[in-house]
């Protein structure tokens, strides 16, 4: 960006194409990079709750459909 | 517009053109000043919170809506969908915020963020739930249809033509606008509820103080509860929600205009569902104790004590109800599999160029207005099947939505704070404690008499 101190009040359209599309995130690079996130601490707990969750429900389910044929 | 930007524009990709023309208004509405500027940017930037909050309203929510009032009255369930109020928008809001911040859908994010396990497990769920809900939507456009004496047939065509339609030929602006033009028709509930014989304020009024629940805490409590929560946060919600401000093109800058245009869908979801269980009550409640009411039993309540014209414009509503959510859930299924998938993603793409990315919605659609068509399909094994699907969906929906709004790294300043990590973390536990309560219920089926 030529400028990051820029507003977008600042802006004039007709010199800083650019920065308006980057600030308004309309091309990719502008998006901000996700990679995978690393799986620790309480995240760890809470995906082996829902693990866990999942099973059990899953359980009930077999029992609850199989009491309805 | 001047020629310059349009000059400019035309440089861009086709579906990034279009989302920048739109864009550009904003912009140039933004550096204006005034009370009218300030509206016209207000309503510009309105839409996908409405939307998602009215298409909330769905067939199949009206339906439980309707069952609620006819079997519960009003003692229970009016404070119970005030609270739903907060519950719709603390969920709904934090799609807003992380859309606005990462300029991606949910799919998209859990893929990337938690890997291709979670990401292909949250796809499958959406995607059959979403197909399995469009088949109630469906069943509601033609219940609602048969009133008018349209035949199955033709009503389940005519909608599967007129969304693909809205889907394919219309770019994003246009298409929002006339979304929202059709789901204006679901306040047609609000103005019936006047015409309710002895509907008593003051009972109304009171409901607040009592809560009170007729027969107590019974399994079929626990199905209603669970029920009337499950149509007012669904996991397509959550998806659509987020898709809709990528592709509309919301910003940081827009947040607080995403948060208002939230809050504005979730007092409408809210008045509207009141009205149905206001006039279902005060027409069906207290006729009959089974708890296996369908629609048509209570048209035809609706009729004997309101008169033909209110049973047509309720049977309109549910019709109305249904094409708006089947245009919702539609989207909701070719964002979430572009988003997975790494295809073109946006409404804004013609439909030659991104026949990938409208091919699973129009699929889904075309699927559940056959289904609809089967005789003696077994609609209500569908209808529990879909309840089942986003039982266990969306305690997990929401446990990466929370992970996301909690991640430093991607919302950065845009984090949860403390009282919406409260707020979300209780209802998620509500969610989870209500699910594993009726799963008990399922089980043992004596547990509660």
């Amino acid at each position: 960006m030529k400028n990051n101190k820029k507003t977008s009040k600042d802006i004039d359209l007709d010199e800083d194409w650019e920065d308006f599309i980057k600030e308004e995130g309309l091309i990719d690079y502008n998006k901000i990079p996700v990679q995978k996130a690393e799986i620790k601490g309480w995240v760890q707990i809470a995906f082996w709750f829902l693990r866990i969750y999942i099973l059990v429900m899953i359980i009930m389910v077999i029992i609850g459909f199989s009491r309805i044929h | 517009m001047k020629d310059i930007y349009k000059e400019k524009l035309n440089n861009l990709p086709v579906d990034i053109k279009l989302r920048a023309a739109d864009r550009l208004k904003i912009h140039l509405m933004r550096q204006k000043y005034g009370y009218f500027s300030r509206l016209c940017l207000l309503m510009a930037l309105i839409g996908p919170g409405i939307l998602v909050m009215i298409a909330d309203n769905d067939a199949g929510g009206v339906m439980t809506y309707a069952q609620t009032g006819s079997i519960f009255g009003i003692g229970f369930f009016i404070p119970f969908m005030i609270v739903m109020l907060p519950v719709a928008y603390i969920v709904q809001e934090m799609t807003v915020r992380l859309g606005a911040v990462t300029h991606r859908g949910h799919a998209e994010m859990i893929w990337k963020r938690y890997g291709k396990f979670w990401g292909a497990f949250s796809l499958i769920d959406l995607v059959i739930a979403n197909v399995l809900t469009l088949i109630t939507e469906f069943i509601g456009i033609t219940i609602g249809m048969r009133v008018f004496g349209v035949p199955p047939l033709i009503s389940s065509t005519a909608a599967v033509l007129i969304i693909a339609s809205i889907q394919l030929f219309l770019r994003y602006f246009a298409w929002e606008w006339i979304s929202l033009s059709i789901a204006a028709f679901n306040l047609i509930f609000v103005p019936l509820v006047f015409f309710v014989p002895h509907l008593h304020w003051g009972a109304v009024a009171r409901s607040f103080g009592t809560w009170h629940i007729p027969g107590g805490v019974t399994s079929l409590f626990i199905y209603v509860v669970l029920a009337n929560l499950g149509t007012t946060i669904a996991p397509w919600m959550l998806f659509f929600q987020q898709s809709s401000v990528v592709d509309k093109g919301l910003t940081v800058k827009d947040i607080r205009d995403g948060q208002f245009d939230t809050f504005i869908g979730s007092v409408f979801m809210v008045i509207v569902a009141i009205a149905i269980i206001l006039i279902t009550a005060g027409t069906v409640y207290g006729m009959t104790h089974t708890p296996n009411l369908d629609i048509q039993t209570i048209l035809a309540a609706i009729s004997s004590k309101m008169g033909p014209l209110a049973m047509r414009l309720f049977a309109l509503g549910l019709v109305e109800a249904g094409l708006i959510a089947a245009i919702a859930i539609s989207a909701s299924t070719s964002w979430a599999m572009g988003e997975a998938f790494g295809w073109p993603k946006s409404i804004n793409i013609p439909p030659l160029e991104g026949w990938k990315f409208y091919l699973p919605g129009i699929i889904s659609l075309f699927i559940a207005g056959s289904i609809v068509l089967i005789p003696n399909a077994p609609l209500g094994f569908l209808n529990l099947t879909v309840q089942v699907v986003a039982t266990i969906f969306m305690p997990a929906a929401m446990m990466f939505l929370l992970l996301l709004l909690n991640d430093k790294e991607i919302m950065g300043e845009h984090i949860n704070k403390s009282w919406q990590n409260i707020s979300a973390f209780t209802i998620v536990g509500f969610l989870i404690i209500m699910n594993f309560m009726y799963g008990l219920t399922v089980v043992f089926p004596h547990l509660l008499g």
